[in-house]
């Protein structure tokens, strides 16, 4: 679990622009959104589809992302759980 | 009272220059993406929404500062009465074509959402505004050259038919080759260069 968490992380720094944040910075426990790295609903879009690229997830209820961009541990878990690659 | 040019600005991949003046070298040998970060650093922005946009945005967002910085405007909180009109000769295709590498093949189909919000050249009017509060009036034209008469015709009307007391004007492109940015806050009052299109094009040309 920790290497997909660290993967996670980069892909997010990577794929949503974050400069200046490294891997370390993002707490696994804290929010994605509002408070925690600050994305907006552009973001929450961009990891959608980083799921259905990557992990071969597709979410069929976009709203079910408040869910799981809950926090990076429940990201990986949910991952973890659902993949297809 | 007629309109003057309070302020301009350009950013070339040279030089940023305000009212003329060169205020810092930008290192031509280095790609556009990394010019727009040294600018970005030299200004001392603070702004992490920069690194999502897309370049013309980036460009744009630099010029604006470059011109607001040090103006009474940049304190004022309400810019209602702020216009802005802008224009370029490529719209947003480099961001288009950028788009379309996401869709272009059915095997590996993922359009990027933050792409696609960037495949318009009036987003970035809208990023300035959203950096600078300004709600005014607004458009943005697609010509192949800039055109000084189009601008001095279309900002007069702003100025007499609307509640537009000052407005930012000029041009900002960017295609894969190159890019250039030109601001002028204009303004009502007497000092400053005249608001014509023969100062427009001097100005422009002596960027």
């Amino acid at each position: 679990m920790d290497e997909l968490i660290l993967e996670l992380k980069q892909e997010i720094i990577k794929v949503l622009n974050l400069q200046g944040v490294k891997p370390e910075d993002i707490d696994n426990d804290a929010p994605l959104f509002g408070d925690g790295l600050g994305l907006d609903s552009i973001d929450a879009l961009e990891l959608i589809v980083l799921l259905e690229k990557n992990y071969g997830i597709k979410l069929e209820d976009p709203g079910k992302g408040r869910e799981i961009f809950g926090s990076i541990n429940i990201f990986a878990k949910y991952i973890s759980e659902n993949r297809k690659k | 009272m007629g309109l003057i040019i309070n302020k301009y600005c350009s950013i070339t991949p040279h030089k940023v220059c305000v009212d003329g003046l060169k205020i810092f070298d930008i290192n031509d040998q280095q790609s556009l993406e990394k010019s727009l970060v040294q600018t970005y650093r030299n200004l001392e922005l603070e702004y992490p929404k920069f690194f999502k946009m897309d370049n013309l945005s980036k460009l744009a967002i630099l010029a604006s500062e470059c011109l607001l910085k040090n103006t009474e405007l940049y304190k004022i909180a309400d810019k209602g009465n702020v216009a802005l009109v802008l224009s370029n000769a490529s719209s947003s295709l480099v961001t288009d074509s950028n788009y379309h590498l996401t869709i272009d093949d059915p095997k590996n189909y993922f359009p990027s959402p933050s792409l696609f919000v960037y495949t318009l050249p009036n987003i970035t009017i809208g990023e300035i505004c959203i950096k600078h509060k300004i709600y005014g009036e607004n458009i943005f034209f697609v010509s192949e050259h800039p055109d000084a008469s189009a601008l001095y015709v279309y900002v007069n009307e702003l100025f007499e038919r609307t509640n537009t007391e000052y407005c930012i004007a000029g041009w900002v492109e960017c295609n894969v080759n190159t890019y250039e940015a030109f601001l002028l806050l204009v303004g009502k009052g007497s000092n400053g260069d005249t608001f014509d299109v023969k100062t427009i094009d001097n100005l422009y040309n002596t960027k």
